[in-house]
């Protein structure tokens, strides 16, 4: 299996330049026995005991709101050198599609500086808002609150920089069209929501849609997707609270909403099509995903469902992990996410293509196991650990927790929903990751994408149990 | 020059901003010691956090692997998350996961592998363990059917990593064309040879390089000395090794005297160029001045930035960065050309761009706004304990190191290093452009 890898287009120029150089391979002497020489002390045979992870410390948050609705935290960490601001809007939760998109443009413009900064500045938008991160030194954190005013409440910006910005965009959008991991996620969000949801779009239909976009259009966008209302803005680090709160009152005291909400629609989950679908683009590897409607952010099922999404797929230790990485080697990467804002399960990986038939059955497999066998006492341990010491690490350094805060706040949440999630993690058993097993994959399966070359796909799935079916190429 | 109003206003914002402790904990001192059996331990206190990160760097990179053996430096870094004889196979990421660990990684560059987890500072003794378990007994729970699974999982990561780009390539690009033929950079990593690689390839680079004599232990954060040193003593004091160690020399230094180019046509997505010049080692203070060149030339907000992607968007990703290898260092310049934009004018930016800087560095990058941002990005880069134990123990000295060099820099050696570096006559370039067929080509000109 693995001498098909030479053939394969992508190692050609590795071994062309291999070729200029490389001349045979060297003799290597016997390993020398015993293969470990050191004695095996009797303190080595069991690992040292360890105690169940405390509760944390949860950090004294201070929040404050402004007249214009704007939120405020400031969260007083002592000793670092590090101070982590965040923006965060929630206007765009379900937005619908162009927004989200004229939202990554607009987002872009404000981090991108017409003049060079002392600080790093950058943003992501997701199916729920926009957040604008700054991790720096304490000098810096005047200077990035005043650039976020500037840029959000101001809204100064070079007027040539938009039509720059769109085709970029658009540029980087149509060279993803032949991306097979890109089209393989769409595919996978298009199964659960339907076409209209923002993270649905293949890279052309996004591309064809930017193109279409006008300088008074993104303007009249711009104010509805930043504003006051909705959003906060968080710093955590060595400040002072009081000097950090005028700071805040000072750059955005003044900002007033200049627009309306964008449409606020919660899509809802549906499972289109059948269980397999395979579609076609010329790659290295193959592409499988799996999708399923998960709980949403605030649901009984969330943290029972955060458990049963790292026993499945979220670590190199995990169900899926075994199956098609450490005793396959069918794929390297291996991970599945939980998004609890979408309500969505994922899970990506890529395998060799003379392997998709192995590792679809190992994935519907893994499936199938998890109604069948609940888990383990160590599985569930293992992912109770890893969600508390996750949990508690994030509250402890500035960037982390000015990100913990902002997503929270993404959510309609506040700081409170800490020690809430702290006590549903140490709660949950083993019951309950299966009852919501059950829930979430049993009677609506799970959706598998399959995006590779068709006929090498084709050859091997024609044998499946399961239904099949094929998508042709655009 | 006296300060403006405006930035002495900015510098008492900043103050008032400030918390009433002043002792941020930018960089702590370092003990070290070494234990009988040759093994260097670097402690490194650090209270802020309940945490604890342990790193090891193994003098075991792409330059040790034997010819005909490309890969088997990255597959024996897979292979040491089998788990050992005591730990037990496949219970290694298991013990991680019970000890609490939020943070762990393997990584192999051209002059070691490095080694990572950060835990509970109350499951210090648990990384201990599994590390020097590691370093003792690894090979006692290896077999064929183990490395055979392993090798194809590292040829995945290889397909899964080139597969939108050959621009994942474009260091063993740089390498192959800087270094000469026999040269231990040479090509480095651009040959996956591991069809046919056994098990005793294995233990013979384990039994070589895998060995507390080779090896840098570094310990960050919340512990108490006496303890630590304890538990280091415990557990690898006693740790030896099979055989002799082979002997590992530092590669030549290689500068070039004329420029060089490469035009390599394969069916890449984004055509891209790379402007590569060899440099000075880490501890040079031309090595500060290159990181100020980087920030100056790629960095948020720079005329580059703005000339080539934010207003051009002729290129999707512009990146300066300085390549740290064991005695010298690359600076590289490189820009990944958007889609169907051709790479003849995204060159010719670059070129006058470097020009520039050359000619008047102080003036074209505005110095103390450069090194105010290259001193925040690396301070926040080496923020989380995890990332200052790697950095301690592939380097072996604190980031107070760099960042002194960074803060002594004057504008002499800033001007003197882009004169001394940056010059045309010392540079490779390549340019990475598309052709449908499938079969690669590779066009050298120059000296």
């Amino acid at each position: 299996m693995t001498s098909g890898h030479a053939s394969r287009p992508i190692l050609v120029l590795l071994l062309a330049l291999a070729g200029m150089g490389c001349s045979g391979r060297a003799d290597l002497p016997p390993p020398i026995v015993p293969l470990s020489p050191t004695e095996n002390a009797a303190f080595r045979s069991s690992p040292p005991l360890i105690s169940p992870p405390p509760t944390p410390t949860f950090p004294d948050v201070h929040a404050f709101a402004l007249e214009n609705g704007l939120c405020g935290y400031v969260v007083p960490l002592r000793g670092s050198p590090i101070v982590g601001v965040r923006y965060v809007t929630r206007r765009l939760r379900d937005a619908d599609v162009n927004t989200t998109e004229l939202a990554d443009a607009a987002a872009r413009l404000v981090v991108e500086p017409r003049v060079r900064r002392p600080f790093g500045l950058f943003y992501l938008v997701s199916n729920a808002g926009v957040v604008f991160s700054s991790d720096t030194t304490a000098e810096h954190l005047a200077g990035v609150l005043r650039t976020l005013r500037i840029s959000l409440v101001s809204q100064k910006f070079d007027a040539e920089d938009f039509p720059g910005t769109r085709d970029l965009l658009r540029r980087w959008l149509r060279g993803l069209n032949t991306n097979a991991a890109f089209r393989a996620n769409a595919e996978s969000w298009r199964a659960l929501f339907g076409p209209e949801y923002p993270l649905a779009a293949t890279a052309d239909e996004r591309a064809s849609r930017i193109e279409r976009w006008t300088s008074a259009g993104f303007d009249d966008a711009f104010g509805r997707i930043f504003g006051p209302r909705d959003s906060a803005i968080v710093i955590a680090g060595d400040v002072d609270v009081d000097a950090a709160e005028s700071a805040i009152r000072k750059e955005f005291g003044t900002w007033k909403d200049s627009g309306e909400r964008p449409p606020q629609e919660i899509p809802t989950g549906a499972h289109r099509g059948k269980p397999v679908r395979v579609f076609d683009m010329p790659w290295n590897q193959v592409v499988v995903d799996a999708a399923a409607l998960a709980p949403r952010e605030g649901s009984k099922d969330q943290v029972p469902f955060q458990l049963l999404s790292y026993i499945l797929a979220g670590s190199l230790d995990s169900r899926l992990a075994h199956a098609l990485r450490e005793s396959s080697g069918h794929g390297y990467t291996v991970r599945g996410h939980y998004d609890a804002v979408a309500g969505a399960w994922m899970f990506t990986t890529s395998v060799d293509p003379f392997a998709v038939q192995e590792s679809v059955e190992a994935l519907e497999s893994e499936l199938t196991r998890l109604l069948r066998d609940a888990p383990s006492p160590d599985e569930l341990e293992r992912a109770r650990t890893e969600s508390l010491e996750g949990l508690a690490a994030r509250l402890e350094a500035p960037d982390t927790l000015a990100t913990s805060l902002a997503e929270l706040y993404m959510i309609g949440r506040g700081p409170e929903r800490w020690a809430e999630l702290d006590r549903l993690i140490r709660s949950a058993t083993s019951a309950d990751v299966a009852r919501v097993a059950r829930r979430y994959f049993g009677e609506s399966r799970a959706i598998v994408t399959v995006v590779g070359p068709m006929s090498t796909i084709a050859a091997q799935l024609q044998w499946s149990k399961y239904p099949v079916e094929y998508v042709a190429g655009d | 020059m006296p300060p403006s109003r405006n930035r002495v206003l900015g510098v008492m914002v900043a103050l008032s901003l400030a918390g009433a402790a002043t002792a941020r904990a930018e960089t702590a001192a370092v003990r070290a010691l070494t234990l009988k059996n040759g093994l260097k331990v670097l402690f490194e206190e650090d209270h802020r956090r309940p945490r604890v990160a342990v790193s090891i760097a193994y003098g075991a990179g792409l330059r040790d692997e034997p010819r005909g053996y490309g890969g088997l430096a990255h597959l024996t870094e897979h292979l040491m998350f089998a788990g050992s004889r005591n730990v037990g196979r496949g219970n290694f990421l298991r013990s991680l996961a019970r000890a609490g660990a939020t943070a762990w990684q393997g990584q192999v560059d051209p002059d070691a592998a490095v080694y990572y987890e950060e835990v509970p500072a109350r499951s210090l003794s648990t990384a201990l363990w599994l590390e020097s378990d590691r370093m003792a007994f690894l090979l006692d729970t290896l077999n064929d059917e183990l490395v055979d699974r392993e090798v194809k999982i590292v040829q995945n990561e290889r397909l899964e990593k080139f597969a939108d780009s050959q621009w994942s390539s474009r260091d063993a690009i740089v390498s192959h064309m800087l270094f000469p033929e026999g040269h231990p950079y040479h090509g480095i990593g651009e040959n996956l040879e591991l069809d046919g690689v056994e098990l005793r390839h294995v233990q013979w680079f384990f039994q070589t390089h895998y060995r507390p004599d080779n090896a840098t232990l570094a310990i960050v954060g919340d512990f108490v000395p006496s303890d630590a040193e304890d538990l280091v003593r415990r557990y690898f004091e006693a740790v030896v090794s099979a055989g002799r160690a082979a002997v590992r020399s530092a590669p030549p230094v290689v500068r070039l005297n004329a420029e060089r180019s490469a035009v390599v046509r394969q069916r890449v997505r984004y055509e891209g160029v790379v402007f590569a010049w060899p440099g000075p080692a880490e501890s040079d203070p031309g090595s500060a001045a290159l990181d100020l060149m980087a920030t100056c030339l790629a960095g948020r907000g720079s005329a580059l930035q703005r000339a080539l992607v934010t207003r051009g968007s002729s290129a999707l990703n512009l990146r300066a960065r300085r390549w740290t290898l064991a005695n010298q260092s690359l600076f590289v310049l490189e820009a990944l050309a958007s889609y169907e934009v051709d790479i003849d004018g995204i060159r010719r930016t670059l070129d006058s761009a470097v020009a520039e800087l050359r000619s008047d560095v102080v003036k074209y990058c505005g110095i103390d706004t450069v090194r105010a941002a290259t001193r925040a990005a690396f301070l926040e880069s080496m923020d989380h304990y995890a990332a200052r134990a790697r950095y301690l123990a592939k380097t072996g000295h604190s980031i107070g190191d760099r960042l002194a060099r960074l803060e002594t820099l004057s504008t002499t050696d800033v001007e003197d290093a882009a004169r001394q570096y940056l010059a045309d006559s010392h540079r490779l370039v390549v340019d990475l452009r598309w052709q449908s067929s499938e079969w690669g080509t590779f066009e050298v000109s120059g000296d």
